[in-house]
């Protein structure tokens, strides 16, 4: 027996991880060779979740996309509604009231945190610690709690609309967010004692799925990924939209690229976050909240790309429009899908147990891989 | 060895955290039993509204049916002469298909359009979940 393994190695075996695991976030199905333990070769298998978001887009107004654009990435589908707006309003020169970019800021970050909340606990869960994912979303819940008194839904908020935003803040928002920020700050301690700080944590993540800078950038990594390998790579600073030039805000950084690189970044993030949701309070001033618009918009004929920097990266929206109420051509580069492509590289050579690990820590979200 | 101790070392830890939560009270509602306060704001099944005569507020623009992206609401108009205002003679939504973006309600002109609190609707078959008029106007 051992001579024939000398001789011609272990069987190369197929192995079927998902649509329906607890641990691919959604229905992503990776199909794993391996060699024993060792992965040699890994594809994900993506389309499980595809709804025909861009053709759907095609046949519905420019308004109307805003509510569609809840379903991309749903964990955070504020920083939707800022990308599927930003086309359209550069397209017919519309200038968004102050109050309205601020509030659009605050919700931005809001939904930043309340993403990287997810991305924690269920990383812990993926880990093997699971108490982490219970804190999380209760803090999640507090910033659920906002978003519904402010625009009546918990999860597909379509708050967003074309020149500003549809409902002013209810009066004790602001108050709510300045005390949860209080509430906030001294958490995150808390997690980093349950998390980052913890051997046994730091001993399945750190020197795991390396990525080198070269590499970041060749894959068109965005978002946290990147920047855990080291490029400073930040839309919100790079290519400023909105107001957020007129914030003092750090970009975290990684080394090494590894897992626990990139979820440090994500911890990192979340701090700054709150700064800028701080700023952003200074800022509001009564006004408008929405320019005059009229209610089925006509974006004059022409081709646009926006982007935005969504929790998980860079998000973007190429429109084309032909002068009518409908989009000729609405295409989505999701940040999710992209940064997923590099799995293919990363868990070569890599042992099936840190398949997981290495998942969870690119933090992709089904619903925008697969539009 | 070393790593035993620092492995229970953060478990203990971790453990201190979770132990101080034995003393404050939960933040887990118990749901059926208890029920969560509801934004007013709330975005939930819709409903139909009459103005001060009693009589239906709607006249049938059918603005709302044409702002609809997943085209849920369809009714049907006639013309009341003694009136001299229009009427809906059917009005049903299918919330089957609705997903609660709110566009209607913002757009209804008259604002008879509304949301309402309940975020419990459910059947159990999609023929129920096609309300007409009886049932949407309150
Ligand atoms: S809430 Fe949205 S989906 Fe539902 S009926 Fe109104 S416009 Fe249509
Ligand atoms: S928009 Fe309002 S008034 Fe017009 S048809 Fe709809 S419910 Fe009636």
């Amino acid at each position: 027996m051992t001579e024939q393994i000398k001789n011609t190695g272990f069987e190369e075996m197929t192995l079927n991880m998902g649509p329906q695991h607890p641990s691919t976030h959604g229905v992503l199905h990776l199909l794993l060779k391996m060699d024993g333990e060792v992965i040699t070769e890994a594809r994900p298998d993506i389309g499980y979740l595809h709804r025909g978001m861009e053709k759907l887009a095609e046949k519905r107004t420019w308004g109307a996309n805003i509510a569609l654009s809840d379903r991309w990435d749903y964990i955070a589908s504020m920083s939707n509604n800022f990308a599927a707006v930003l086309g359209p309003e550069k397209l017919m020169n519309i200038t968004v009231p102050k109050r309205a970019e601020y509030i659009r800021v605050i919700m931005a970050e809001l939904n930043r945190i309340a993403s990287h909340l997810i991305f924690f606990g269920t990383y812990g869960i993926d880990i093997g610690a699971f108490t982490p994912f219970f804190y999380a979303f209760r803090e999640r819940e507090m910033i659920l709690d906002l978003y519904e008194s402010v625009c009546g839904a918990r999860l597909t908020y379509n708050y967003f609309r074309i020149g500003g935003v549809s409902a002013d803040l209810p009066a004790d928002f602001v108050p709510g967010v300045k005390s949860f920020i209080d509430y906030f700050r001294p958490k995150l301690k808390e997690y980093d004692t349950l998390l980052s700080t913890n051997p046994i944590f730091m001993d399945r993540t750190v020197g795991v799925g390396n990525i080198s800078k070269e590499e970041a950038i060749d894959w068109a990594l965005s978002g946290p990924n990147i920047r855990a390998s080291g490029v400073n790579f930040d839309i919100r600073k790079d290519d400023a939209y909105s107001v957020y030039n007129e914030f003092d805000f750090n970009i975290p950084t990684g080394k090494n690229g590894d897992c626990f690189d990139r979820y440090m970044v994500r911890m990192n993030e979340m701090k700054e976050s709150a700064r800028i949701i701080e700023q952003a309070i200074e800022k509001l001033e009564p006004g408008d909240i929405i320019a005059k618009v009229a209610k089925v918009v006509r974006p004059p004929a022409g081709e646009i790309y926006t982007h935005v920097e969504a929790p998980k990266g860079e998000l973007g929206v190429y429109c084309i429009s032909d002068g009518s109420t409908l989009p000729y051509r609405y295409k989505v580069r999701g940040p999710s899908f992209v940064n997923l492509a590099i799995l293919q590289k990363m868990l070569k050579g890599l042992k099936i147990a840190d398949v997981v690990a290495v998942l969870g820590s690119i933090d992709i979200v089904l619903g925008e891989v697969d539009r | 060895m070393i790593k035993i101790f620092k492995y229970t070392w953060a478990i203990l830890k971790g453990m201190g955290i979770t132990f101080k939560y034995f003393f404050i009270r939960p933040v887990t509602v118990q749901y059926p039993k208890e029920k969560v306060k509801i934004s007013s704001r709330w975005r939930g099944t819709l409903k139909q509204l009459r103005n001060e005569k009693g009589e239906e507020a709607c006249d049938g623009c059918r603005i709302c049916e044409k702002i609809c992206p997943v085209n849920c609401i369809s009714m049907e108009v006639y013309k009341d002469e003694k009136k001299n205002r229009r009427f809906t003679s059917s009005y049903v939504v299918n919330f089957g298909r609705c997903m609660f973006c709110g566009l209607c309600v913002e757009a209804c002109p008259k604002k008879c359009l509304v949301h309402t609190p309940d975020f419990e609707f459910c059947a159990y078959d999609r023929e129920s979940l096609i309300l007409a008029k009886d049932k949407i106007l309150r």
